[in-house]
C-alpha cells in the first residue's frame, strides 16, 4: 500500500493521532485499535505492531493524565489502591503465559466481551444517579470522592460499590493484558463502570491513570527484545500524545452516555477480534 | 466556567504536583522523540530496503537497533537519531513507574500510610517485573 517510507511515516503519525483522540476519551491505550491498523493497513509483523501498541498505551496515559489529574478528574487513591491488582495480575499473566494455551481463553474473554457490552447498555451512567453505595470497604479505604462535571455543571460526588469485586476485575485484567497482550484498559474501564458504578468521566481518566503502570511493567521486557522500533515508535508515540490531547478536550465536553455509547461499540470490536483468535485466526 | 471539586487543599495540591511532573516528562520525551524523528526522516530515503523489512518482521540491521542501555548511550555519542528516539521513549516509559514513586511521597506528606503502603508495594512490584523481565 505505501511505496514511500515517508508517507508510510506520515501515514503514521496521522492514524496514531486518531487512536491517542479515542483513547484519551475511553480511558485505553488503543491497542484493539492501532494493532489491526498497523498489521491490516500498514502490513507491518505483528511482533512490531504488539511493540508499537505498548509505546500507544503509556503515550496515552501519560499524556491523558497530565491533565485529568490537573483537572481532578482522577480518583488517585482509587487507582493506587486498584494497581495493586492490575500490576500483581500482569505479573501473574506473564508466568502463566509460559505454561498455558491461551487459545480458549480467547473464546472466554470474546463471550465475556459480549455479555458486558449488553450489561453496560442497560445501565445509566453513575453520575446520572445519586450514590447508592454502601460499601463499607470504600469508606475504609477513602475512595469516596467528587468531580466537577463540566456538561452537567455541578460537582458529583461519588461512592464506589462492590470494591472487591472491582478489585478481583481489575487482578484478571491485568492476567488477560499479560497472556492476551490485549485489551487491559477496556476491562479497566468496565470493572469500574459495572462493577464498581463509578460515573464514566471517573472511570476513563482513572483508567488512562493505570493501564501506563501496567504497560510500563512489561514494555522494558520488549525494549530488551529489540519489538519497540524507533521509526513505528517515533510516529506513534508523537501522534498519540497530539490525540490525546485533544481527546482530553473532547471526553470533558462530551455527554456520559455518549462517551459510553462509543465505548460499547470498541467492546464490540474486541469481542470480534478475540472471538476470531480463538478461531486461530489473527488479525493481520 | 470554573467549578470547584470539594476537595481538601492537600488533595489539590497532590493533583497538582503530579500533573507537572506528568507534563514536564511529556513534552520533554515528546521533544527528544521528535528531534530524533525529524532527523530520521531525512535519512530515511536513502534506506528504500526499510519499508519490506519492517513488514516482514526481520530486525531491521541488528547493528543499529538501540535496545541496550550501552547500545543507546554509545549510539548517542554517534548523534543516531534512532538512539535520540530510544532515549525520548525510555523517559516516556520511566514516566508512569516515576508517577507511583511520586504518588508515594505525596502520600506520606498527607500522612495517609495506608496508601504509602500501597503504593511503595506497586512500586516494589514494578521494579521486580522489570527485573523479571530481563532476566526472562
Amino acid at each position: 500500500m505505501f511505496t514511500s517510507i515517508l508517507w508510510f511515516e506520515v501515514a503514521l503519525l496521522g492514524t496514531s493521532f486518531i487512536v491517542g483522540i479515542f483513547g484519551a476519551v475511553l480511558g485505553i491505550g488503543g491497542g484493539v485499535m492501532l494493532v489491526p491498523a498497523l498489521t491490516l493497513l500498514f502490513g507491518v509483523n505483528l511482533r512490531y505492531a504488539v511493540g508499537a501498541s505498548i509505546v500507544s498505551v503509556i503515550a496515552t496515559s501519560s499524556g491523558a493524565a497530565a491533565r485529568y489529574v490537573h483537572d481532578h478528574l482522577t480518583n488517585l487513591r482509587l487507582a493506587s489502591f486498584l494497581e495493586v491488582a492490575t500490576v500483581t495480575g500482569a505479573l501473574t499473566g506473564a508466568f502463566l503465559s509460559a505454561v498455558l494455551d491461551a487459545r480458549w481463553l480467547f473464546l472466554l474473554f470474546a463471550l465475556m466481551l459480549l455479555q458486558s457490552s449488553v450489561l453496560m447498555m442497560r445501565l445509566k451512567d453513575a453520575s446520572l444517579q445519586a450514590p447508592s453505595g454502601t460499601d463499607k470497604w470504600a469508606d475504609r479505604l477513602r475512595l469516596a470522592s467528587t468531580y466537577p462535571d463540566r456538561v452537567l455543571g455541578r460537582v458529583i460526588v461519588y461512592r464506589p460499590v462492590r470494591v472487591w469485586l472491582g478489585f478481583a476485575l481489575m487482578w484478571i485484567a491485568g492476567v488477560l493484558s499479560a497472556l492476551l497482550g490485549i485489551g487491559s484498559g477496556p476491562l479497566k474501564v468496565l470493572a469500574m463502570d459495572s462493577a464498581m458504578r463509578l460515573p464514566i468521566r471517573v472511570s476513563s481518566a482513572s483508567s488512562n491513570y493505570m493501564i501506563g503502570v501496567t504497560a510500563a511493567a512489561s514494555a522494558g521486557t520488549y525494549f530488551v527484545k529489540g519489538d519497540i522500533l524507533p521509526e513505528l515508535a517515533a510516529p506513534v508515540a508523537l501522534g498519540v500524545l497530539g490525540g490525546a490531547l485533544v481527546g482530553t478536550h473532547l471526553m470533558v465536553r462530551l455527554p456520559s452516555q455518549r462517551i459510553r455509547q462509543v465505548f460499547i461499540v470498541v467492546l464490540l470490536i474486541l469481542a470480534v477480534q478475540m472471538g476470531l483468535r480463538a478461531f486461530g485466526i489473527q488479525v493481520r | 466556567m470554573e467549578l470547584q471539586s470539594e476537595r481538601t487543599p492537600i488533595e489539590r495540591r497532590m493533583d497538582l504536583v503530579l500533573s507537572w511532573l506528568l507534563r514536564g516528562g511529556v513534552i520533554a520525551s515528546a521533544a527528544i522523540v521528535l528531534g530524533g524523528w525529524s532527523v530520521l526522516l531525512v535519512r530515511l530515503e536513502s534506506r528504500p530496503a526499510l519499508l519490506p523489512t519492517l513488514q516482514e518482521g526481520r530486525l531491521i540491521d541488528e547493528h543499529t537497533v538501540a535496545h541496550s542501555v550501552a547500545n543507546v548511550t554509545e549510539g548517542l555519542a554517534r548523534g543516531s537519531a534512532r538512539a535520540w528516539i530510544a532515549i525520548g521513549l525510555m523517559l516516556l516509559i520511566s514516566l508512569p513507574v516515576l508517577r507511583v514513586a511520586m504518588t508515594s511521597v505525596l502520600f506520606g506528606l498527607e500522612r495517609d500510610w495506608l496508601y504509602v503502603a500501597l503504593t511503595v508495594l506497586v512500586f516494589g512490584l514494578l521494579l521486580s517485573g522489570l527485573l523479571l523481565g530481563r532476566a526472562l
